[in-house]
């Protein structure tokens, strides 16, 4: 319900769409450019981690993005006190905003991801051959990972005032958002996306997540309540 | 169905509920009163499990209503800060919390509701162009959607015109005879609480300061008002003056031809007119004033503003 509703929100506004679009262009853009500026590196061998990192750049940074819109939008004007006086719980909120920011995040990662990779191949001449590992992490690893951040987020904005959550906004999620699209940038085209990889960040993401619903479930109503603006 | 026992709330250190406790019978209107930070928010939030009591409970047919999802189906809540969400119609609004609440025959209730509340022809419209006073029926229309037992509503009236006001009060008279809902309103409008509700507790410091039938405040003793009519209207000023220095009176104002006093205690009717008459008004009818609730009001919290 609360997913269903989030997205028609989310689909419905303007700003969120061309930001998705405009983004995925942007970063797709800037990805194949510096993929197609490195020498001697093989289309085959890195479009695996451009994939990997733009994707992951992409969605984490819409999801960052679209957090804002969903989470704290509710808060500040207050219409969450009403959403927990009815039959549903703070966890039920929390995941039916997290599925949906994930799902319009995700959709544009991929939008971007197949945009840059089609650039690429028709850049260099040939089409590029995707891992089964970078498959894996794309369609089913990138969600739970956008899911993770998105969740944190989303948990944090919960439990903050509006002032805290401008500054772990600032203090902490746009520096790892800085170090994810600089650590990309940076190793794209010597890094190979492999099976451990994809397997151990799979396991981590779960754990991140269980561990998450687990501290929303935790929180009082009451500081949620007592934090609105 | 709705029991406050002995309720406290503490917020780093400063009481804004101080051992509140009432009782609301079913298909009773309840009218929540009380000057700006009073407590009648916080009362709120406490009945509804939004803040959790330092002490005290809230009883909601017999169970405590904090986080009890069963409860909170039975309950219709309108807020001072109503849900808005400005990108979804007034229908897709509706539809999201009726799918919360579960219910049955979603579509020919929205149908209903807003028809009710005039605003079928808006029903496919963004809620954030909505005017304040279509989104407060938008809200009470929400509230009412899963046909609660008991509606809690904040200042149900506020930005509303004159018309939708009325339909609002009748609307609760009428869930209260007729479909013997509770309702617990909480408002400033003394003239609406006096229309509507059987029973009023007025608040303030976040202790009750009466609580009773609205009958029984409107008759209590207390102080006394009367309303003198001069012969001459054009002195009704110069009385004013006159009775605002006499010692037996509390307070006097000019109201189109006639003069009202509040009398203090001890102070005889008779004794004031002779007063009138010695300094040379004459008065052609003196009539006991009919106390209101604003009056009964103003005296409870202006006492205890005086006291404190």
């Amino acid at each position: 319900m609360v997913m269903g509703k989030e997205l028609r929100e989310l689909a419905g506004s303007k700003s969120a769409i061309v930001m998705g679009a405009l983004f995925a262009l942007a970063f797709g853009s800037m990805y194949s450019l510096r993929l197609n500026s490195l020498p001697g590196i093989s289309l085959e061998s890195s479009i695996g981690s451009l994939l990997f990192f733009l994707t992951t750049v992409l969605g984490v940074f819409l999801g960052y993005t679209y957090t804002g819109q969903v989470f704290l939008r509710e808060k500040m004007d207050a219409v969450i006190e009403t959403l927990l006086c009815s039959p549903i719980t703070l966890r039920d909120i929390w995941i039916g905003k997290t599925l949906a920011i994930t799902a319009l995040a995700h959709a544009f990662a991929l939008v971007g991801g197949v945009l840059c990779a089609l650039v690429v191949s028709f850049r260099s001449g040939s089409v590029g051959v995707l891992g089964g590992a970078v498959i894996v992490y794309v369609i089913v690893v990138l969600p739970a990972l956008i899911a993770c951040f998105v969740g944190a987020l989303g948990c944090s904005q919960f439990l903050l005032g509006m002032k805290e959550n401008r500054i772990v906004s600032l203090v902490v999620f746009a520096p790892l958002f800085a170090i994810l699209y600089g650590v990309g940038y940076g190793t794209m085209g010597s890094f190979v996306v492999t099976w451990l990889q994809v397997a151990l960040l799979a396991a981590g993401v779960v754990v991140v997540l269980m561990g998450l619903s687990y501290a929303v479930g935790r929180i009082r109503i009451e500081r949620v309540v007592t934090t609105l603006s | 169905m709705l029991e406050v026992r002995n309720l406290v709330k503490t917020f780093k250190g400063r009481t804004v509920v101080n051992n509140l406790s009432f009782l609301v019978g079913e298909g009773e209107v309840f009218g929540f009163l009380g000057p700006n930070g009073a407590g009648k928010t916080t009362t709120m939030r406490l009945m509804l499990g939004l803040l959790r009591p330092t002490s005290g409970d809230v009883l909601l047919w017999g169970q405590p209503a904090e986080r009890h999802t069963e409860v909170r189906r039975r309950v219709g809540v309108l807020l001072e800060t109503d849900g808005v969400y400005p990108r979804l119609s007034a229908h897709d609004k509706l539809a999201y919390f009726g799918r919360i609440y579960g219910v049955q025959g979603l579509e020919t209730r929205i149908g209903q509701l807003l028809d009710f509340a005039g605003l079928s022809e808006r029903r496919h419209d963004k809620v954030g162009t909505f005017s304040r006073g279509m989104r407060r029926k938008l809200g009470l229309v929400r509230a009412l959607l899963h046909s609660p037992d008991i509606l809690l509503l904040d200042e149900p009236s506020a930005g509303l015109d004159p018309e939708s006001q009325k339909k609002v009060r009748d609307l609760i008279v009428t869930l209260s005879s007729q479909s013997q809902i509770t309702v617990f309103l909480n408002s400033h409008d003394l003239d609406e609480v006096q229309r509507i509700c059987g029973r009023v507790a007025i608040i303030q410091e976040g202790k009750i300061r009466a609580c009773d039938t609205l009958k029984a405040l409107l008759s209590a003793p207390g102080t006394r008002m009367v309303e003198l009519v001069p012969t001459d209207v054009s002195r009704c000023d110069e009385m004013v003056d006159f009775l605002r220095r006499h010692e037996g009176v509390a307070e006097a104002s000019s109201d189109a031809g006639s003069v009202l006093v509040t009398l203090r205690p001890r102070q005889k009717t008779m004794a004031l007119v002779s007063s009138l008459e010695e300094y040379g008004i004459e008065l052609e009818e003196v009539r006991r004033a009919k106390r209101s609730l604003e009056d009964i009001y103003l005296e409870i919290v202006g006492r205890e503003e005086r006291c404190g």
